[in-house]
């Protein structure tokens, strides 16, 4: 499918039911955007449930309390997900649509200042364990995302956002500080 | 004998002015009354003893030429961010001057946490990109995100340039979209995305960090674009050949005071040693598409 109709189909949220019960061939791509939509509002949910059991996290004078907002909503996530598995959120069907999303933007000469660009604020390999519920580790850099990757992906809710480390492209609550799913080989 | 005399008193007098000047690191600028003053550093969050050499710079110059808020352009705070972290980073190493009453409004690097946004001291009031206009003066700053350059970040960043009818539009965020350094260098895919806004609106200045020393780029395409990234790290001899660089300084940390009078900037960098490595003066773009400033808060938007 062509990228530019599944931007808009993307941002314009078509629901593949309203083109269902017009008698329309449902186009799988949009229907799996839609179901990952309903994964990252799911999550989000929880997210905003257990938020409210944190010291909420509003400007101050005090660090500690943002480190204290932020690691008890750390703690009450992962426990609540204690059981979560990579591929819940990016799902086997939405990591191929995300892989190719993708690849034009860090394909052959035209994709090597991206690819460069990613490598530019890595953390050192092995700096930061992908995985599932794991918090990303204080003090390590936290990757730039070029912003035409960023272009390329669904768009998120400002509490989670997508950061690349190594092949692997990671789903991180900002809040939290958690990588709540990654979707491996997504850089190839 | 009592000329000889006189010749003496005057020659001791001048020799003291010009020591008193020397130490005070050379800050001239016009500093006139009225006008919008401010530093500029980057990539700062040490704690370490070069941070403190700058921050001393920093507030010695201050003793002359009063700035009233300083921007900082990204790693604000490197390595472990607990509380510790936060006073030895920042709040000792730049105390006289929050002391002072002094703002500092920062921008995320990609050694910062976004919670970063939350504390108070950063002025970002709790968001990732945000834009400023200082009490005195038509000036207005736009500190972006340059880690996570989505959608909505430019989408905001077009608005907030289209309402804004101040005279100079300033825009600082970590990474440069021009720099020689041979490290880093320009960030073309951020550039792509950039500079088609900073353009279209009328931005007349960018400032960057990243980049762990001085370079003042020549106008590109009539923006003038500082790197400052030298506030607390160094990489020494990392300026690359290039035909863009204006002037530039690898071989000792560096800070940048600004003062805007009317539709001329004034720059001055010194470094740690209080010398003076650059200094010049820039002229306000001409204004491009821009409709009156919408109402907003006073201070702060987004």
């Amino acid at each position: 499918m062509n990228r530019m109709v599944l931007a808009v189909l993307m941002s314009c949220g078509i629901a593949t039911g309203t083109l269902a019960l017009q008698g329309q061939k449902v186009n799988p791509d949009a229907q799996l955007l839609q179901e990952f939509n309903k994964r990252i509002e799911a999550y989000m949910d929880l997210h905003n449930r257990l938020e409210k059991k944190a010291p909420r996290l509003k400007t101050t004078e005090d660090p500690a309390k943002i480190k204290a907002s932020q690691d008890t909503l750390a703690a009450l996530i992962r426990a609540e997900r204690k059981g979560a598995k990579q591929g819940e959120i990016f799902t086997p069907e939405l990591a191929t649509i995300l892989r190719r999303l993708m690849y034009p933007e860090v394909k052959g000469a035209d994709g090597k200042e991206t690819k460069e660009a990613l490598k530019e604020d890595a953390p050192k390999p092995g700096t930061v364990v992908v995985k599932v519920n794991a918090v990303y580790p204080e003090g390590a850099p936290l990757p730039s995302v070029p912003p035409n990757i960023l272009a390329s992906l669904p768009k998120l809710p400002e509490d989670l956002e997508y950061r690349v480390i190594g092949h692997s492209l990671i789903l991180r609550d900002v809040h939290a500080n958690v990588i709540v799913d990654y979707l491996p080989k997504a850089i190839q | 004998m009592v000329r000889s005399s006189r010749t003496l008193t005057s020659c001791a007098a001048l020799f003291v002015m010009l020591t008193i000047a020397a130490a005070a690191g050379q800050v001239s600028l016009p500093n006139k009354a009225g006008t919008v003053k401010f530093a500029v550093i980057g990539d700062s969050g040490t704690g370490g003893s070069e941070q403190i050499k700058v921050a001393k710079q920093l507030t010695a110059a201050r003793g002359q030429f009063p700035f009233t808020f300083a921007v900082m352009l990204g790693d604000n705070l490197y390595g472990s961010e607990r509380p510790t972290d936060f006073a030895n980073k920042f709040e000792v190493p730049y105390k006289a001057l929050l002391d002072a009453g002094v703002k500092f409004h920062a921008a995320l690097g990609n050694h910062d946490d976004p919670n970063q946004r939350f504390y108070k001291n950063f002025n970002m009031n709790g968001e990732r990109y945000y834009s400023f206009k200082p009490p005195d003066g038509s000036v207005r700053f736009f500190a972006l995100d340059s880690n996570y350059m989505d959608k909505n970040q430019l989408q905001w960043l077009e608005k907030e340039l289209a309402a804004s009818d101040s005279e100079w539009k300033i825009a600082f965020f970590h990474h440069p979209l021009y720099s020689s350094g041979e490290k880093h260098g320009s960030d073309q895919v951020l550039r792509d995305q950039l500079e088609p806004l900073l353009l279209k609106y009328g931005v007349s200045l960018v400032l960057a960090g990243h980049e762990h020393f001085y370079e003042r780029i020549k106008p590109q395409k009539g923006i003038t674009h500082f790197v400052a990234g030298s506030a607390a790290k160094l990489r020494r001899g990392n300026i690359g050949t290039s035909d863009i660089t204006a002037k530039g300084f690898d071989q000792g940390y560096a800070f940048v005071l600004m003062e805007i009078d009317g539709k001329t900037l004034h720059f001055l960098t010194i470094s740690e040693q209080g010398k003076t490595i650059d200094e010049g003066t820039i002229q306000a773009v001409e204004k491009k598409t821009s409709i009156s400033e919408a109402p907003r808060p006073p201070e702060q938007s987004r």
